[in-house]
C-alpha cells in the first residue's frame, strides 16, 4: 500500500486537532470512558502514528509485555547479553520501562518524537532500580541493528500505573511480543491484552515461558487451542522451558529463536514493511469505529446541554405564567391586604371626598393619624409586600424546580456541585484578599451579594427580595403617573378621589380582574367587596373603556418588570452551563469530516 | 438460664443480633427515602442481602466453621486442600484452570448437610473425615474446608461462584504463590474491599519450595508490606508448601484455633456489618440544630418497630409479653420462649443453638426462635404455620406510620423541631394571615361603631354633611372575615423554615424535611384564615353602656335644644304680654345661653371621655384577640408544619441512634 506520508500526516494532524478540541463538558453516561478514550486516541497519534509517519526509517520498536513473573526482564537480559533490566523474586519486579537497542539506534529514541510525554534517561552501567515513570534507554552492542526491545512493566500486578504504562507502550510500538508463563496463561488479564492485540490487528508474537519439560506437549497444545479459540492468529509462537538460570540468563538455545526472529524482522525489508504496515493500518482501522463513537458522544453532550438549558427555561417560563395569572385572579387579595382593604372601606378612605381632592390626602386627622401611617398607606404597603413575596415565592419555586431537574441527571448534579464549589472558592479567595488588603472600597457591596449566592441554587438569589422591592416601587410610581395622566384628561369626571386612592384602586382592581365569581356579597349597595368595588368606583371615574386600557397597561408594565427579575434569576443557571465550558455544536461534524479525510488519504 | 443449659459452650458474647436489628431499622428508614440524592438502592439491597444471609447462616450449624481456600489459578489451592484433608479429593494439575467446582471437606459431619446445601456444594464434591477416629485431628472437628475455583481465569462461571462463596463463608484463606502474590486480580477485587474482614482472613504464601529460603523471606516481607499498605495489618501470613509439607502444621494449628473459638461466623458477620454500616454514615450528620434529646423519651425511641411483631409472637406463646415491652424484640421473643420450653435467655445462645433446639421443639419453641429471627428474616420458613400474619409482612409494615411500634408510647414529634425556627415560622404565618392588620382594623371598627352611640351628635352631623358614611352603617356593611391567608407568604415562610431546620442535615434528609414541612401547605391558606376568623370577637358587638351614653347624649342634646328654643321664645316674646315670667324675663336668656353652652360642652366632654374609654377597651380587646388568634395560629402551625417536620426529624434522630447502635451495638447487659 503506497501512502503519501505528508498527506497522511496532515490528515492525522487535522484529526488530532479535532479530537483535542472535542468538548467533554458534561458528565453523561460513559463520559469518563470517552475521556480516557480521547487520551488514548491522542497518545496513539502522538506516540505512535505521527512519529512513525514522519520517520519511517526509524528502528522497529518491539514491546515486550506480559504477566508479572513470566520472565520478561530475564529474556531481555539474555537477548542483550547483559543485565540491562533488573530481575528478582519481588513482584512486580520492573518498575520503570527499559528500552534496549543498538548504540547506533539510540538517538532515534533519545529525541522526543517517540513517546513525547515520557521523560527518559540513558542508562550507564548496569541495571539499577529506576524511578517509576522514567524510560531507561539502554544501548548495547548485543542488540541487533534496526530493532529496539522495550521491557515494560507487568499487566496484572497491584500497581495500577503499570497497566496504564503497558497499554501506552503497546500503543506506541510496531510489534508486540507477548509473554506469559505456564502457571498463568489462563489468567483473565492475559486474555484481555491478547484480545486487545487482536482488535488492534497489531503484529504479535507470543511466548509461553516456564513450561515444565514433562508437561510441554499438553500445555502447549492447550495454550495453542486457547489462542485459536480466541481468534488470535499470532503465527509467531515461542516456548521457553523451565530451566535453571545461568548467572541470571537463559541458556542460549532457549532465547535464540526469539533473537533470530527479531533480527530477521529488522533486517529483511519485506518483513519489516509488513510488520509496520500491519500494525499501523490496524490502528487506523480502529479509528473507523472509535472516532464516530466519540462523535456520537459529543452529539449526546450537545443534546444534554440543550436539555439542561431547556429545563431551566421551562421552569422560569412556568414561573412567569404563574406570575401573570397570579396577578390577575385575585390570589393576592387575601390576608393582610383584605384586612387593610376592609379597614379602608369601612373608614371610607378610598371614597371621593367633597372638597378639594388635593386637601384630602393630608387632612386625615384623628387618632389613626397620630398612631401611624394612614389607612391607605397601610393598604398600599400590604399590597406591595404581597406582590414582593409573591415574586420571591415563584422565583424560589422555579429555582427549586431547576435544581431538582438538574440533579435528576448526573451531569446536572456535577454542574451544580462544581458551580457551588467554584463560588465557595471565590468567596474564600475574596476573604483572603480582604484580610490582606482590607475591604475593597465601594466594590465590596456587590461582591458580598455575589458571595452570598454561593449558598444554594435551589433558592432564588438572596438579593431578589431587594430587587423585587425596587422593581415594585418603580412600577407603583409609574402607575401613579399613569393614573394622574388619565385623570387629567377632559373626559374624566372630577369626583374628588385622591391620587393615592386612585392608584390603590387601580392596583386592587388589576389584581382582582379575573377573580373567580365573588362570594355572595352583602345585599348592601355599598358592599365593600374587594373584587367588585374598585372596578365600580373606577368605572364611575374613568369609564369602562379607559379603565380597561389603564389596567392592561399597568399589568403589561408589571409583567415586564417581573420578566426582567425572572430572567436575571435564569441567567444564574445559564451561566453555570456556560462556565462549564464551550460546547461546540459543530464539533461532532468536524470529527466525522476529519476521520473521513483520513480514510481518503490512506 | 445460660447458654450452657442447651449444651452450647465457649460462645463469645456478641451483639450481632442487636446490630442486625438496628441494620433492619436503617433499611426501613432508608427504603422510603431513596431518590437521586437519597439512600443508594444498591446499599439498601446489599444490606437486605446481608440481613438475609446472616439469618440463613445463623440458622444453620453454629458448631461448624466454614473456611474457604481461595486464590488465583495455579497457586496450589487444590494441592493445599488435599494436603490438609490428607487425601486426593480435589484434582490438581498443570492445565489451567484446574478446579471448576467447589469441593468441601468436613471434619465432623453431623449438622453440616444444611450448611453444605446452603453453600450449594454438589453432593459428589463433599467429603467427610471421620474425625473422632483420626489421630491428631480431633482439634479440627467442626471445620468445613472449601476449595474454591480460581477467580482470575478466563472461565467466567467460576468468578461468579467465587464471588458468591466469598460472601458466604466464615473465614477466608487466600492462597498465593511467589509468582502472583502481587496480582491485581486478588488484591483489587477481594483483599482491599475485604480489608475490614482482617480478623477472618488469612494469607498463605504457597509453593515456598520454588524459592530459596532467602528469597522466600524476601517474598514474605514484600507480601507483608503490600498487605499492610492495604490495611490488612491484622491478617497473618503463613509460608507453606503443599509439595514438601512445610508450614502445613502451622496452618492446621491456625485453623484448629479458629474452629475451637467458634466465633468465625459471628466475626464474619460483624465484619460485614462494619463494612456496610460505614457506608450509611454519609446519610447521617450532626443532630438537628438546637434540639436536645429528651432523656426519658430516647429509651422508648430506640425500640425498633418490630417490637409489635415480637409482642404478637410473645403473646402467642405466653402471657409475659407485656411487662417486656421496653425490651428489644429478640429479648421479648426469648422471654416468650422461656415460658414455652426454655430456650436460652441471651440471644447468642439461641442463635448458636444447634438444630434440635427448635427442630424438635414444641410449637412455642418454634414461635420463639423464628420470632427472634423475625427482624432480619421476614421469610423465615418455620414461622409460616405458627403465625402467618407475622411472616407475610415485613417487620416495618407492622409499625405505625410514624415509625413507632403500635404499642410504644408516642413522643410528640413537635419536640424534635427546634424552638427558634418554629417561633419564626409562627410569626411568619401570623403575618401571612394578616393578624396585625386584622386586629388593628378591629380597633378601628370598635371605635367607629362606638362613635355611632357615644359620639357628640353635632360632630357626627358635621361628618355626615361632609359625606362620610354613617358609622353604624359602615360597621354593618363590614363583612368582617379575612377569609384566607396569603399563599406566597406561607410558601416563603415554610421554605425559610425548612432551610433553617434542614439545611445542616445531610443529603436526603434536608430534602425529606423540606417535603415534610410542605406536605400540608395546600391546606394552610384556609386553615390559617379560619384560625383568624375563630380568634376574633364578633364585629358588630355593641356594649351596653354605649346605649346609656347614647341616651344621655341625646338627652343632653334635647335639653340644649330645649334651652335654645326657650331663648328663642323669650326673645320672641319680649315685649309682648307678660303671660309668664318664664318666657318674658329677658334677664333669663343669658343664663339659658350659658346653660345650653354648658350642656353642649358636657356632651362633648362625655363624648371625648367615652371615646377614650372605648379606645382603652378596644385596646384591651385587641390584645385579647391577638392572643386568641395567635394561640390558634400556633396550633395550626404545629398541626400543618411542625408535626410532619417533627416526624421526619424524629426519623432522622432515630436513624442516627440506630446507626450508632448498628456501629457498636448497644451495651450488653451482663
Amino acid at each position: 500500500m503506497r501512502v503519501d506520508a505528508r498527506l497522511l500526516e496532515a490528515a492525522l494532524l487535522n484529526l488530532r486537532k479535532r479530537i483535542a478540541a472535542v468538548p467533554l463538558v458534561f458528565e453523561v453516561t460513559g463520559s469518563a470512558e470517552v475521556k480516557t478514550e480521547r487520551t488514548k486516541l491522542l497518545s496513539q497519534i502522538d506516540d505512535y502514528l505521527l512519529p512513525r509517519v514522519r520517520r519511517s526509517a526509524a528502528p522497529v520498536l518491539v514491546a515486550l509485555v506480559g504477566s508479572t513473573g513470566a520472565g520478561k526482564s530475564t529474556l531481555v537480559n539474555s537477548i542483550v547479553g547483559s543485565h540491562v533490566s533488573a530481575t528478582g523474586v519481588r513482584r512486580p519486579t520492573t518498575n520503570s520501562p527499559v528500552l534496549a537497542c543498538h548504540p547506533e539506534d539510540v538517538d532515534w529514541f533519545a529525541e522526543n518524537n517517540f513517546l513525547p510525554t515520557l521523560p527518559r534517561v540513558r542508562q550507564e552501567g548496569l541495571a539499577r532500580p529506576g524511578r517509576d515513570g522514567l524510560l531507561v534507554l539502554a544501548a548495547s552492542e548485543g542488540m541487533p541493528r534496526g530493532i529496539a526491545l522495550l521491557d515494560t512493566p507487568d499487566i496484572d500486578s497491584v500497581v495500577q500505573a503499570h497497566h496504564e504504562f503497558a497499554y501506552q507502550f503497546l500503543d506506541a510500538s510496531d510489534l508486540w511480543l507477548f509473554m506469559t508463563s505456564a502457571s498463568r496463561y489462563a489468567d483473565g488479564p492475559v486474555w484481555e491484552i491478547l484480545q486487545h492485540a487482536r482488535d488492534r490487528k497489531a503484529s504479535l508474537g507470543v511466548v509461553l515461558s516456564r513450561v515444565p519439560q514433562a508437561y510441554r506437549t499438553e500445555l502447549v497444545e492447550h495454550f495453542t487451542a486457547m489462542l485459536d479459540a480466541n481468534g488470535i492468529g499470532a503465527e509467531d509462537r515461542f516456548v521457553i522451558l523451565e530451566t535453571p538460570l545461568v548467572d541470571g540468563m537463559l541458556p542460549p538455545d532457549a532465547y535464540q529463536p526469539i533473537r533470530d526472529w527479531l533480527a530477521d524482522t529488522a533486517a529483511r525489508a519485506d518483513r519489516r514493511v509488513a510488520v509496520l504496515t500491519q500494525t499501523m493500518s490496524g490502528v487506523l482501522d480502529t479509528f473507523k469505529s472509535r472516532v464516530p463513537a466519540m462523535a456520537a458522544h459529543v452529539e449526546a453532550q450537545v443534546v444534554l446541554r440543550g436539555r439542561l438549558r431547556r429545563g431551566a427555561e421551562v421552569a422560569y417560563e412556568r414561573a412567569f405564567a404563574e406570575a401573570s395569572t397570579g396577578t390577575k385572579n385575585g390570589a393576592l387579595l387575601h390576608g393582610e391586604v383584605l384586612a387593610r382593604w376592609q379597614d379602608c372601606m369601612v373608614g371610607g378612605d378610598l371614597r371621593p371626598r367633597r372638597g378639594a381632592r388635593a386637601a384630602t390626602a393630608g387632612s386625615k386627622k384623628g387618632k389613626r393619624a397620630r398612631r401611624g401611617p394612614s389607612r391607605p398607606a397601610e393598604l398600599n404597603g400590604a399590597l406591595r409586600s404581597a406582590i414582593e413575596s409573591f415574586i420571591v415565592s415563584i422565583a424560589d419555586r422555579a429555582a427549586e424546580h431547576v435544581d431538582e431537574n438538574w440533579r435528576g441527571s448526573p451531569a446536572g448534579a456535577v454542574l451544580l456541585a462544581d458551580a457551588a464549589a467554584e463560588q465557595a472558592r471565590g468567596e474564600r479567595a475574596k476573604q483572603v484578599f480582604e484580610a490582606a488588603f482590607g475591604p475593597s472600597g465601594n466594590g465590596s457591596t456587590p461582591g458580598a451579594a455575589e458571595a452570598n449566592q454561593a449558598t444554594a441554587f435551589s433558592r432564588s438569589a438572596p438579593d431578589l427580595q431587594l430587587r423585587a422591592a425596587r422593581a415594585i416601587g418603580a412600577w407603583q410610581e409609574h402607575l401613579a403617573r399613569l393614573v394622574e395622566v388619565e385623570y387629567l384628561r377632559p373626559a374624566t369626571k372630577r369626583t374628588g378621589f385622591s391620587d393615592e386612592a386612585l392608584s390603590i384602586l387601580v392596583l386592587v382592581a388589576m389584581l382582582g380582574e379575573n377573580a373567580p365569581a365573588p362570594q355572595p356579597e352583602p345585599a348592601d349597595a355599598e358592599g365593600a367587596g374587594i373584587y367588585t368595588e374598585p372596578r365600580r368606583l373606577l368605572t364611575s371615574v374613568f369609564g369602562a373603556v379607559t379603565l380597561a386600557g389603564i389596567l392592561a397597561r399597568a399589568r403589561a408594565d408589571l409583567l415586564d418588570r417581573v420578566r426582567l427579575l425572572l430572567d436575571e434569576e435564569l441567567v444564574r443557571f445559564v451561566k453555570v452551563i456556560d462556565e462549564a465550558g464551550p460546547c461546540d455544536d459543530a464539533a461532532a461534524v468536524r470529527l466525522y469530516q476529519a476521520e473521513f479525510s483520513l480514510e481518503a488519504v490512506r | 438460664m445460660t447458654a450452657n443449659a442447651i449444651g452450647v459452650t465457649g460462645l463469645p458474647s456478641t451483639n450481632v443480633p442487636a446490630r442486625l436489628a438496628s441494620l433492619t431499622e436503617l433499611t426501613r428508614i432508608g427504603s422510603s427515602r431513596t431518590g437521586s440524592d437519597g439512600f443508594s438502592p444498591e446499599l439498601l439491597a446489599e444490606t437486605e442481602t446481608l440481613l438475609r444471609r446472616s439469618g440463613e447462616r445463623m440458622r444453620r450449624s453454629a458448631s461448624h466453621t466454614v473456611v474457604a481456600l481461595a486464590g488465583g489459578t495455579g497457586s496450589g489451592k487444590s494441592s493445599l486442600f488435599n494436603a490438609l484433608a490428607g487425601a486426593s479429593f480435589s484434582p490438581a494439575g498443570v492445565m489451567r484452570p484446574t478446579t471448576k467446582h467447589s469441593h468441601a471437606c468436613v471434619w465432623g459431619m453431623e449438622g453440616a448437610a444444611p450448611l453444605l446445601d446452603w453453600l450449594s456444594v454438589q453432593r459428589r464434591h463433599r467429603y467427610a473425615r471421620a474425625s473422632a477416629l483420626d489421630e491428631g485431628e480431633t482439634s479440627l472437628t467442626g471445620l468445613l474446608l472449601l476449595d474454591l475455583p480460581d477467580h482470575d481465569s478466563v472461565v467466567t462461571g467460576s468468578v461468579a461462584m467465587v464471588d458468591r462463596l466469598v460472601k458466604l463463608v466464615d473465614m477466608l484463606v487466600w492462597v498465593l504463590d511467589p509468582l502472583k502474590y502481587a496480582d491485581a486480580a486478588v488484591h483489587r477485587r477481594y483483599l482491599v474491599p475485604l480489608a475490614g474482614h482482617a480478623a477472618v482472613t488469612m494469607v498463605v504464601l504457597n509453593q515456598a519450595d520454588t524459592l530459596s529460603p532467602d528469597q522466600a523471606a524476601d517474598c514474605e516481607a514484600d507480601l507483608r508490606r503490600l498487605l499492610d499498605a492495604e490495611g490488612l495489618t491484622e491478617t497473618p501470613v503463613l509460608v507453606t508448601s503443599a509439595l514438601t509439607g512445610a508450614g502445613l502444621d502451622e496452618l492446621r494449628l491456625s485453623l484448629a484455633s479458629a474452629v475451637a473459638a467458634r466465633r468465625a461466623a459471628t466475626d464474619r458477620i460483624t465484619a460485614d456489618i462494619d463494612a456496610l454500616v460505614d457506608r450509611y454514615a454519609v446519610y447521617s450528620g450532626d443532630p438537628v440544630p438546637g434540639w436536645q434529646p429528651p432523656e426519658p423519651a430516647a429509651v422508648k425511641l430506640s425500640a425498633p418497630p418490630a417490637a409489635g411483631a415480637a409482642v404478637a409472637a410473645g403473646a402467642g406463646s405466653g402471657p409475659a409479653s407485656s411487662p417486656l415491652a421496653s425490651r428489644p424484640p429478640w429479648e421479648q421473643a426469648d422471654g416468650g420462649g422461656n415460658l414455652g420450653n426454655g430456650v436460652a435467655k441471651d440471644p447468642e445462645g439461641a442463635l448458636a443453638a444447634p438444630g434440635p433446639a427448635w427442630q424438635d421443639g414444641t410449637g412455642n419453641g418454634q414461635a420463639a426462635v423464628s420470632a427472634e429471627w423475625q427482624p432480619w428474616q421476614p421469610t423465615a420458613a418455620p414461622v409460616a404455620e405458627v403465625s402467618p400474619a407475622i411472616t407475610s409482612r415485613p417487620p416495618w409494615e407492622d409499625a405505625t406510620l410514624d415509625g413507632r411500634s403500635a404499642g410504644a408510647p408516642v413522643v410528640d414529634p413537635v419536640t424534635y423541631v427546634p424552638a427558634g425556627p418554629a417561633g419564626t415560622l409562627t410569626t411568619a404565618f401570623a403575618k401571612a394571615a394578616g393578624v396585625t392588620a386584622v386586629t388593628q382594623t378591629l380597633n378601628g371598627v370598635r371605635e367607629r361603631s362606638a362613635a355611632g352611640y357615644i359620639g357628640w351628635p353635632p360632630a357626627r352631623l358635621a361628618g355626615r354633611l361632609r359625606g362620610q358614611p354613617s358609622a353604624r352603617k359602615a360597621a354593618a356593611a363590614d363583612p368582617g372575615d379575612a377569609a384566607q391567608a396569603q399563599r406566597s407568604d406561607i410558601d416563603n415562610a415554610i421554605t425559610a423554615f425548612a432551610d433553617e431546620v434542614g439545611a445542616s442535615l445531610p443529603e436526603p434528609w434536608s430534602r425529606t424535611v423540606r417535603e415534610a414541612a410542605r406536605s400540608r401547605a395546600d391546606e394552610a391558606q384556609a386553615v390559617l384564615g379560619a384560625a383568624v376568623a375563630d380568634g376574633l370577637p364578633p364585629r358588630g358587638k355593641v356594649t351596653g353602656w354605649w346605649r346609656l351614653v347614647a341616651v344621655a347624649q341625646w338627652l343632653l342634646m334635647a335639653l340644649s335644644l330645649a334651652g335654645l328654643i326657650w331663648i328663642v321664645v323669650i326673645l320672641a316674646a319680649h315685649g309682648g304680654h307678660k303671660s309668664s315670667s318664664l318666657i318674658s324675663d329677658v334677664s333669663l336668656a343669658p343664663w339659658l345661653g350659658v346653660m345650653v353652652a354648658a350642656l353642649l360642652l358636657l356632651g362633648w366632654l362625655i363624648a371625648t371621655w367615652c371615646q377614650n374609654m372605648v379606645v382603652l377597651a378596644a385596646d384591651r380587646e385587641r390584645e385579647q384577640a391577638v392572643h386568641a388568634v395567635m394561640t390558634r395560629i400556633a396550633a395550626a402551625t404545629s398541626d400543618l408544619v411542625l408535626v410532619p417536620t417533627g416526624r421526619e426529624l424524629a426519623e432522622y434522630e432515630r436513624f442516627r441512634t440506630e446507626l450508632t447502635s448498628a456501629r457498636r451495638g448497644p451495651p450488653i447487659a451482663v
